[in-house]
């Protein structure tokens, strides 16, 4: 068949849609990939000479970003289990999910705000780990509930009515049934999450502080994270190597997305096995 | 106009409430809770809190901040971490002010900030930081009066032209609100009027150093400290900043640490340690002898003073904006 | 999440009340030291990227989504389409390290003035969120019925009649949700905005000179202007508009989500 006009039209602007990612990606490679070594991973950073590292940023990233997780995670499934396969909330209507809609949707740079005003000002927290990992579970928690929601909401009721016609309480139906073949897509909601959360530099800006050596495993040391260390150093760094190293950090960032949303698929996968679906 | 259908969706037939089984609801309610206050209460709760020392201030503070908390936690592992966050110095004054911090670095001083004296508040004068004049190095420009300096910044001045330089356009790049390299524009070149609305706005010296360096036609002010072989420093009538000599150059601010009533002791230990840091001059700070002690009279802090003898606030700060509306 | 929402109304108001409205909503500086608490700046710097992003991403995202999933097929098509949803996860602040050194340059080139701008945070939140809405795009595409697009080729309809006429108009509802849902993301943008908008809080028709959103202006001043004052209850005013923007949005898109 002739190709149209309009068609012609469609793959030029596709085409320049995704030669901008590789764009991006090319010139982080060609700024920072020359910093990339084990050397650059684990070193300190240096605010005025060359050579800096990220090595507290990766391991901050790592601290800040998973407790954060592992506190968001299990909270807000429980709250979507609750709320759909309790029923819990009913007489709200649907303002439940409204609500998690709403507060997914939230900037997170009101949420960084509303975490300072909260934790640094009302209650008094350092700026520390712990501030940042309460702002991204603030964040995240919405995120979660929302997703995990409409995850259960796809799992097919005929599971759930053959589970409890087989004389399954409930909550054996949650365990066995709908948690397992719902599992893949959960999985695949945390992950989207982690990803975000890696991302994150509005809400960890000044919750987080800057970081200072000798900080060790604290809950309440300062930690920048990697992505709060590529905005720094990017916009304001004043070593000689500054782009490079923000260039280099945004590499280890990207894989670090990279590698969550791979680990999730291969996870996700593994769980679709399981339950015989694919 | 389509014809809209209301469907009514088929409920879900959710286990009747005579199958729910009180553990697993309960149990799954109970996480859900006991998650929500584990995260949020256990840190809180005062026995997990350290006494850290939180500190809040000047980005052109932070560097030399970051370098002292480093050498700090390597010589006293076991006293309370500092935590440092940038923001500026309005920022640490207000955040110090109202308690959300221990610790303000500033270059404006807090009565000048607040409008009132700082009564009872801990001061250690760091010493001048020198705001130095910086120009993309195309201007074609290397010096130029107060008058025309006044010119470029407030907008009036549009082509490096009308000063002998090169038929580029000005661009001038700012600092935000907080800032006291800033404020030590407004105050000792341009008598509080405000700079052109044209400005870029950068949130640090970093960054506003990068931004002149990077655009053509552009001017900026940053503390010495952070000046780079990348863009031009421009003197300024009959003065030109020398950095073995920046004693000298007219334009500065004073960069002092501030704490409010006693501080605990781990705080005057650290501001002790802070004074004794003998490689200041690194971080562009210079001049004086670094000591703690009181602020009594704003007068002897250089703070601007009013004809009453009152201290003056940031002019023309309205309601609150100077301290009015903390009652 | 309530009594922070009830703590920005009551601020709101307080400001509302001390200033006035018209200076408030009306007033074309934010100049706290000034006097000046105007916060039409934020909110016109928000619009102007809203719709920067929306006409520069929408066809781009369209094309994508089109020609990844109704005019290729086989490894190159499930690559483009898997293309979108991994490059949906690249942080904002690599957008804006690459906004810094590539759409700053070329506005200033373009356009004159200093780069920094409106037209530059726009341009690059534009890019950023073109793989999201491609994503939900090509979903609501694969969604349309191949039987309407046969009817459509059987009847005499030359491919991009089909496309026009069938494909793109049964999936409007969809496509319109995935145009919001990006819209809502570059209300939300933060970081790469705040790396290239320039900061300036004024409201002005260059939109290629500095500017500010509501986004940055939050972030540049939430701790530089103490609580209790007017310029404090300004940033929980723009922290308030905020919630209200994205609010609708999420309402709109539920709606939608209710509807496709």
């Amino acid at each position: 068949m002739k190709t149209g006009r309009l068609t012609w039209v469609l793959y030029v602007l596709a085409g320049v849609a995704m030669a901008f990612p590789v764009f991006l990606v090319a010139s982080l490679v060609r700024d920072g990939a020359g910093l990339l070594s084990w050397r650059f991973l684990t070193s300190e950073s240096q605010p005025l000479a060359a050579g800096g590292g990220v090595g507290a940023e990766l391991f901050n990233t790592v601290y800040v970003v998973g407790l954060a997780l592992a506190a968001s995670v299990p909270v807000g499934l429980a709250a979507a289990v609750l709320r759909r396969e309790y029923g819990w909330g009913r007489r709200w209507g649907p303002s439940l999910e409204a609500l998690a809609d709403f507060g997914a949707g939230v900037p997170s740079v009101v949420v960084g705000f509303f975490a300072f005003v909260l934790l640094v000002g009302a209650l008094g927290w350092p700026f520390s780990r712990g501030a940042g990992a309460a702002a991204l579970f603030l964040l995240n928690l919405p995120w979660v509930a929302a997703s995990s929601m409409v995850v259960l909401a796809a799992v097919p009721d005929s599971l759930r009515e053959a589970s409890l016609a087989l004389g399954a309480t409930p909550w054996d139906t949650v365990r066995r049934v709908v948690l397992p073949s719902a599992a893949p897509g959960l999985v695949g909601a945390a992950t989207v999450g982690a990803a975000r959360l890696l991302g994150e530099s509005a809400a960890l800006l000044f919750t987080t502080g800057v970081n200072a050596a000798g900080a060790g495993w604290s809950f309440w040391a300062p930690g920048a994270t990697l992505a709060v260390h590529v905005f720094t150093v990017r916009t304001e760094g004043l070593a000689p190597d500054a782009t490079a190293v923000s260039a280099a950090a945004a590499l280890v960032l990207l894989a670090m997305v990279v590698v969550s949303l791979w680990l999730g698929r291969v996870v996700s996968r593994w769980f679709m096995r399981r339950s015989g679906l694919a | 106009m389509p014809m809209r259908v209301r469907v009514q969706r088929p409920r879900r037939p959710g286990p009747s409430p005579r199958y729910r089984d009180a553990w697993g609801s309960r149990g799954a309610g109970a996480a859900v809770l006991l998650g929500l206050a584990l995260v949020i209460g256990a840190p809180t709760g005062t026995g997990a809190r350290p006494a850290g020392i939180r500190v809040m201030g000047a980005t052109s503070l932070v560097p030399f901040l970051i370098a002292t908390a480093s050498r700090w936690h390597v010589a006293h592992p076991t006293s309370p971490e500092v935590h440092v966050a940038a923001g500026g110095s309005l920022a640490g004054i207000y955040q110090l002010e109202r308690g959300t911090v221990d610790a303000a670095a500033s270059d404006i001083p807090p009565s000048a900030v607040l409008g009132r004296a700082a009564a009872g508040w801990g001061a250690l004068v760091l010493g001048r930081l020198p705001v130095v004049l910086v120009v993309h190095p195309g201007v074609g420009v290397t010096r130029v009066s107060r008058q025309n300096l006044a010119g470029l910044l407030t907008g009036r001045v549009r082509s490096w032209q009308e000063l002998g330089g090169a038929a580029e356009n000005v661009v001038v790049v700012t600092r935000g609100l907080g800032s006291g390299s800033l404020w030590v524009m407004q105050h000792q070149v341009l008598g509080g009027t405000p700079l052109t609305d044209r400005a870029v706005v950068q949130w640090s010296n970093g960054a506003v150093l990068k931004t002149v360096a990077a655009t053509p036609g552009a001017i900026g002010f940053v503390d010495s400290g952070f000046v780079r072989r990348s863009v031009v420093v421009l003197g300024l009538g009959g003065a030109m900043y020398q950095p073995r000599d920046p004693a000298r150059w007219p334009l500065f601010a004073t960069a002092g640490l501030y704490w409010r009533q006693r501080g605990t002791p781990a705080l005057t230990a650290f501001v002790q340690f802070a004074a004794r840091q003998p490689d200041r001059t690194r971080f562009g700070i210079v001049g004086e002898e670094a000591t703690p002690h009181e602020e009594r009279s704003p007068r002897a802090r250089g703070a601007p003073v009013g004809r009453d003898g009152r201290p003056r606030g940031l002019d023309g700060w309205p309601d609150g904006l100077a301290g009015g509306g903390h009652s | 999440m309530a009594g922070l929402t009830g703590w920005l109304v009551v601020d709101t108001l307080s400001l509302l009340s001390r200033v006035g409205v018209a200076p408030v909503l009306l007033g074309f500086h934010f100049q706290p030291q000034h006097g000046r608490f105007g916060l039409l700046p934020f909110v016109w710097g928000s619009v102007v990227v809203g719709v920067l992003a929306l006409v520069v991403s929408v066809p781009l995202a369209v094309a994508w989504a089109v020609v990844a999933t109704k005019r290729i097929s086989g490894r190159a098509s499930s690559a483009m389409t898997t293309a979108m949803t991994a490059l949906v996860a690249i942080p904002s602040v690599v957008w804006g390290w690459w906004g810094l050194a590539t759409v700053v340059p070329a506005v200033r080139g373009v356009l004159g003035g200093p780069g920094f701008g409106l037209v530059a945070a726009g341009v690059t939140v534009a890019i950023m969120v073109v793989p999201t809405v491609a994503a939900l795009a090509a979903e609501s595409l694969l969604a349309v019925p191949a039987s309407l697009e046969d009817a459509s080729r059987a009847l005499g309809a030359d491919e991009d009649t089909t496309l026009v006429a069938v494909t793109l108009t049964a999936a409007r509802p969809g496509l319109t949700r995935a145009v919001l849902m990006g819209e809502a993301r570059v209300l939300a943008e933060t970081m790469a905005v705040a790396m290239v908008v320039g900061g300036q809080p004024v409201a002005r028709l260059q939109i290629a000179w500095p500017g500010a959103t509501l986004t940055t202006g939050l972030l540049t001043h939430l701790t530089a202007l103490p609580p209790a004052s007017a310029g404090g209850r300004a940033v929980a005013t723009m922290a308030l508009l905020l919630l209200v923007g994205t609010g609708w949005l999420a309402r709109h898109l539920r709606r939608l989500g209710r509807a496709s």
